[in-house]
Order: C-alpha cells, then structure tokens, then sequence
C-alpha cells in the first residue's frame, strides 16, 4: 500500500486521511497478480481497449435503438454486452492498477501525477467532442431542423458524450500502461 | 521539462538484496514506481529520492544524479583497466 504526497514546491502537502479498510480491500483487488498475464504486453493491452470500446458500442446502440425504434427488446442486446463489458472493465482496472478507481490517499505521485496527465487528456478530448456536438446541433437548427427531428441526435449524442466523460480515462490510462518492469531477481535470492 | 535523473538503485538494491516491493512499502511507493525509476522512465521527486536515500543510508546523490554515474568498480578499484571505457565527466573525492 502506498502513502501519497506532493511533490510540489511550497509549504509542503496536505495530511491525507488514513487508508480505511475499504481503500486496503480496493488496493489489494485492483494489485491483484493474478490478472497480470492476460495484458502482459502492450498488444494485448490495446485489444483489451478495442474490445471494451467495442462492447460499450454496443451498449449504446442497444440503447439508443430502444429508444428510436420504442421497443425494449432491443435492450436484451445490453446484459449480453454487459457479459463482456464487466470482465474487461476489470482487466482495465488491473492493468491500471486502479489508477482511477482508487482513492489519492493510497496512491502514490507517480501514480497521483498519471492519474491528473490522463484526466486533462480525456477532458480535452471530452471538451472537442461536445464543440463538435454543439456545432452540429446549431448548424442543424439554422438549416430548419425542428427540436423534434432534433430528439433522437441529442439523445444519441448526450448519451455518447456521458459515456465518454466516464470511459475515456479508463481506455486512456490503459493505452498508457508501460510494461511491468522484469522480474525482480532479488526475490529469488536465498534470504541472507 | 524532463531531465533525465539517472540512478543506482537497482544496484543499490540488488547489492543490499532489498526486493522492489519491499523498498516500495518502506518509501511509501508502488512497486511499479520503483521499477520505472530505475528504467529511467520515471524521475522520483525530491521528497521520495530522499526516503529512497534514507533507507539504504546513503547520501542522495550516491544514489542519484543528473550525469551518468561511473561504474561502481571504476569508484571502488580506480580506473584505466580492461573494460572502463564508460568514463564520463563525473568525478569522484
């Protein structure tokens, strides 16, 4: 378990709360060895990604379809996507090692430091995506689109954004994974 | 802005027979954190090059440095044998 601190200049960091059991219990499970194998490499890492953003793709449709077409039965199609969307979900927390999940107090700068780089990069990314969106809406306004023609897009579109304000980190912090550092030889060594 | 800081720590650490989890719990780090360091991929601030200091006893800068350190048996045994061709400009007292 790590301690946090800052590393910046000036009077020096603020106490942190002490890590509660939860944060142990959370620290544990997301530094879970176990998992380490399946994105070992940053191939592999990057399929994770492309099958997690696949999946959340599917979710959307599945409910964006609902709503378009009024019928909930293409909602089935989002359990099954959750089938898949919930594992990788947890192979993306291991692979980050909980950078986004856990809270500041058991993480340490480094990680701190990565976890504010992969905030700004998603909230830059966010923030074009929703001018973009906005563009579009007021371009489609001025070319005489009702704000009922207008229904399902906004739908669409605000669910697309809220879904990637939330994943973008995550897929983000993933991408950036570098790979584990070798084995550490000194573990082997007898005990002196 | 990213100076390179490089640094003996696996060295260090493998001379002293010290795991990087175990350094890593008695500095307050992740294990990774320890790992990139002594890639060189992360550069620790001052407050953890310190503790990492502290903990092997050592000044801090015989753990770290902004030029590339000479190998240890040069230090240890002078140079101007076989296999000293890394010199570099740091000298040692």
């Amino acid at each position: 378990m790590t301690t946090s601190t800052s590393t910046s200049a000036g009077p020096g960091p603020e106490p942190l709360a002490p890590a509660t059991r939860y944060d142990r219990w959370l620290f544990k499970t997301m530094n879970d060895a176990r998992t380490k194998r399946y994105h070992a490499t940053r191939a592999a890492r990057r399929r994770i990604v492309l099958a997690h953003m696949a999946t959340t793709a599917v979710g959307l449709a599945a409910m964006v379809g609902a709503f378009v077409r009024a019928s909930p039965w293409l909602l089935a199609a989002l359990p099954v996507a959750l089938l898949a969307w919930v594992p990788l979900t947890g192979f993306l927390n291991s692979m980050t090692r909980g950078l986004l999940e856990l809270r500041v107090r058991v993480l340490d700068e480094r990680q701190v430091a990565e976890r504010g780089e992969v905030h700004a990069r998603a909230h830059r990314a966010v923030s074009w995506v929703l001018t973009a969106a906005l563009l579009g809406f007021y371009v489609a306004w001025l070319a005489g689109a009702s704000v009922a023609d207008l229904a399902v897009p906004l739908a669409a579109a605000g669910l697309l954004v809220w879904a990637l304000h939330r994943l973008l980190p995550l897929w983000i912090a993933a991408l950036r994974v570098r790979d584990e550092p070798e084995d550490d030889e000194v573990e082997a060594l007898p005990a002196t | 802005m990213s100076e390179h800081v490089h640094n003996r720590l696996a060295v260090v650490r493998a001379e002293r027979k010290v795991s990087r989890q175990a350094l890593a719990e008695a500095v307050g780090a992740h294990y990774q954190t320890i790992g990139y360091i002594e890639r060189g991929q992360y550069n620790p601030s001052l407050d953890l090059a310190l503790r990492i200091a502290a903990y092997f006893r050592l000044p801090v800068e015989a753990l770290f440095s902004l030029e590339p350190f000479r190998p240890l048996t040069d230090e240890v045994y002078g140079t101007g044998g076989a296999g000293t061709a890394r010199t570099t400009g740091r000298t040692t007292t």
